[in-house]
């Protein structure tokens, strides 16, 4: 009788342990999800101001507890507010360490002034910079989150922000950009 | 989608006061000083496309669209183009955008019109192009481009023709029906048959008795059996376009949805009047018909104006104001706004200028006491008192679940709030927040598309420069003779001697 409940139990275990080897393998979360949520409320800058080198990272980073919400300048309060609910934790004011939020800007190359040196591709974390090495750089305007990366990697200064207005408007007639 | 089977449309009856009812149109001839206000559907300005000094025509194009979607804006009178500025336009919160101001030089000069277009080989396309370069928008109150509205590719089944003026004031449809209403059925006529429409349904509230006995006079040359009149309780809301589908058809046009995913499309009498128009006879929208109306007005009457006469000089023209410190109104009484400036110029979207008593002072709100008269009032078939401590709170997802961006703005549940709340405002505010998060959101999400792609690839491209070292290794080592490799050995041995003498002189300098 102990034999039988023995055996019985050992293929139950076992085969209830099978299932759940089948089940991690089939179901298994191949991206943290706490840390893909958080990143969805993130703004995507890129810009790295909050210490970490980029919004995923970043994201990481407060799924372990290893980073406050209130690192994001370009989030801003809004951001802020969002995390705190989805957390549920209290919101608290912009960490000024970090930096102050901005209005949206936009990066654009002064063309005339571009050496074609390349090295503000390197330096865009969305790809938003086409060129070729000796040939004029130009920012896509669409796809620029205004991180400002690219300042300070371009030799000739020759990159400006903008707000993105003045930026994506076509040359008019009136004078000015 | 079905109707909700326990709640019915809401729905309120106001006053039917109608200050300019049955009075004629006139035509109002241009200002001296036009203004253009570039500012289009969802905050998109138009690029101006002439310069100050430049001369212009009655039908010149001043600005076009910033997308393909938006509509040029044409000059309304002859004259000169004088400055281009910011400058107030009809806004609820009084804001200003980029203007065109144009000297008219009273000669009233006109473009040549665009081609008349034959109704017998006139397609989709063609009539798409021709609704844009005239400039045709929605003659509601909306401007919704005309164009726009004709472009989904889905089978219509029914055009309605909406001549519901349910706001109090308002009349310039029912006189528009009154005094057109052949041009009117003409526009629909054609508008139908392009877009291969079988049934035209002609919605008019039930009160205006001389529009219907117009339309139906008017309806003895049209074949019988493609119109259909159809009488509208007076209640309101029952113009809004959703309302008056869902009453009409008996099916609701789903959330987020444009009417026509249903099969039906919906256009302002007025609107059918200038797309008839543009299509027979060339023309270019450069003027509507509006009502100046309200107590404070001396004069009330309808007024076909120009398009970017300044409001003041409407006003002037309709005898000024009874007290200086009438309220003016844009739009009707319910749906409209507080007109901030008035030297903010006409723009097709002004269907009424209004002026009232200084109002008094409003009752202070109270606290909301769940009493579910807003509920009950709603055409949406939403929950406004729900909606109102979302937004108070700035709870964006409840917001959105509970489907704020379905509010129509129509004020029915302002008007039955026992407790005086700021309803819609509160909402629009809610709304506004919304709106900017989700495009935050989808801004956002395209460039973790565009950081997660490049990451990907630096990756691969890493991994692919390890994966040519590596084979070059083995190439060298497979196909190396004895001779090469000592050579290596040799150079190897050689540059560790130098390491281990460059260490020793550091670690003696650190000595010293």
């Amino acid at each position: 009788m102990t034999l039988l409940a023995i055996l019985a139990l050992t293929l139950l275990f076992g085969f209830l342990g099978w299932l759940l080897a089948i089940a991690q393998r089939h179901f298994k979360f191949s991206k943290d999800p706490l840390t893909e949520d958080i990143n969805a409320l993130l703004p995507q800058i890129q810009c790295g101001q909050c210490g970490f080198p980029g919004c995923r990272p970043y994201a990481e980073a407060i799924a372990h507890g290893a980073a406050d919400i209130n690192q994001c300048p370009p989030g801003g309060a809004e951001t802020i507010t969002l995390l705190a609910e989805f957390l549920g934790r209290e919101a608290k004011p912009q960490d000024p360490h970090y930096g102050l939020q901005k209005p949206p800007l936009v990066a654009v190359i002064d063309e005339p002034r571009c050496i074609g040196c390349a090295l503000c591709l390197s330096a865009c974390p969305v790809d938003a910079i086409l060129g070729a090495a000796k040939f004029m750089h130009t920012v896509i305007a669409s796809e620029c989150t205004g991180c400002e990366l690219c300042i300070p990697s371009c030799p000739v200064d020759c990159i400006d922000l903008l707000s993105p207005d003045t930026a994506a408007a076509p040359l008019d007639p009136l004078g000015g950009r | 989608m079905r109707i909700p089977p326990f709640r019915s449309q809401g729905s309120i009856r106001l006053d039917r006061k109608k200050s300019a009812a049955g009075l004629p149109i006139e035509p109002l001839g241009p200002s001296t000083l036009m203004a253009y206000s570039l500012r289009q559907r969802q905050g998109h300005i138009a690029v101006p496309r002439v310069a100050p000094g430049d001369h212009v025509f009655r039908g010149t194009v001043i600005a076009g669209g910033r997308s393909a979607l938006d509509p040029p804006i044409h000059a309304s009178t002859s004259g000169t183009v004088m400055a281009c500025l910011e400058a107030p336009f009809a806004h609820p919160q009084g804001r200003s955008a980029l203007t065109l101001e144009i000297a008219s030089d009273g000669l009233d000069q006109a473009t040549p019109p665009l081609p008349p277009l034959s109704i017998r080989d006139l397609d989709r396309t063609g009539l798409i192009r021709r609704l844009h370069e005239a400039g045709i928008v929605g003659l509601g109150g909306g401007a919704f481009p005309a164009a726009l509205k004709a472009a989904q590719e889905i089978p219509l089944h029914t055009l309605i023709v909406n001549g519901v003026e349910c706001e109090p004031y308002v009349s310039g449809d029912d006189q528009l029906m009154r005094e057109r209403a052949q041009e009117i059925l003409e526009g629909a006529d054609m508008f139908a048959h392009v877009l291969g429409i079988k049934n035209i349904l002609v919605a008019i509230d039930e009160h205006l008795l001389d529009a219907m006995t117009a339309i139906h006079e008017a309806l003895k040359a049209f074949p019988q059996e493609r119109f259909k009149v159809s009488k509208v309780e007076g209640r309101y809301p029952g113009g809004g376009e959703r309302q008056l589908i869902e009453r009409l058809i008996g099916t609701q046009v789903p959330s987020g949805e444009m009417p026509q995913t249903i099969g039906v499309i919906c256009q302002n009498v007025g609107t059918l009047l200038s797309l008839g128009r543009a299509i027979t006879q060339g023309e270019i929208l450069t003027s509507r018909v509006l009502t100046v109306g309200g107590e404070s007005i001396r004069t009330p009457k309808n007024l076909e104006v120009r398009l970017g006469t300044p409001i003041q000089d409407v006003i002037r023209y309709c005898g000024g104001l009874l007290a200086p410190n009438a309220l003016l109104w844009h739009g009707g009484p319910m749906m409209g706004f507080e007109i901030k400036d008035s030297l903010s110029p006409v723009t097709p979207g002004t269907h009424a200028i209004l002026a009232f008593e200084a109002p008094a002072p409003h009752p202070l709100p109270e606290p909301c006491i769940r009493c579910g008269a807003c509920n009950d009032a709603c055409p949406a078939y939403l929950l406004p008192e729900a909606l109102y401590r979302a937004s108070r709170s700035a709870q964006l997802e409840t917001l959105r679940t509970l489907h704020v961006g379905d509010c129509i703005e129509c004020g029915a549940c302002n008007v039955v709030c026992p407790s005086h709340l700021p309803l819609i405002e509160t909402f629009l505010l809610g709304k506004e927040k919304l709106g900017r998060l989700s495009e935050e959101r989808e801004r956002a999400h395209h460039a973790r598309q565009r950081y997660e792609a490049r990451i990907s690839r630096l990756e691969r491209q890493e991994m692919e420069r390890e994966r040519a070292r590596l084979e070059r290794k083995v190439a060298l080592e497979k196909n190396s003779t004895p001779k090469i490799l000592e050579a290596i050995e040799r150079a190897r041995r050689k540059q560790q001697a130098i390491n281990t003498t460059l260490l020793k002189e550091r670690s003696d300098d650190d000595l010293l």
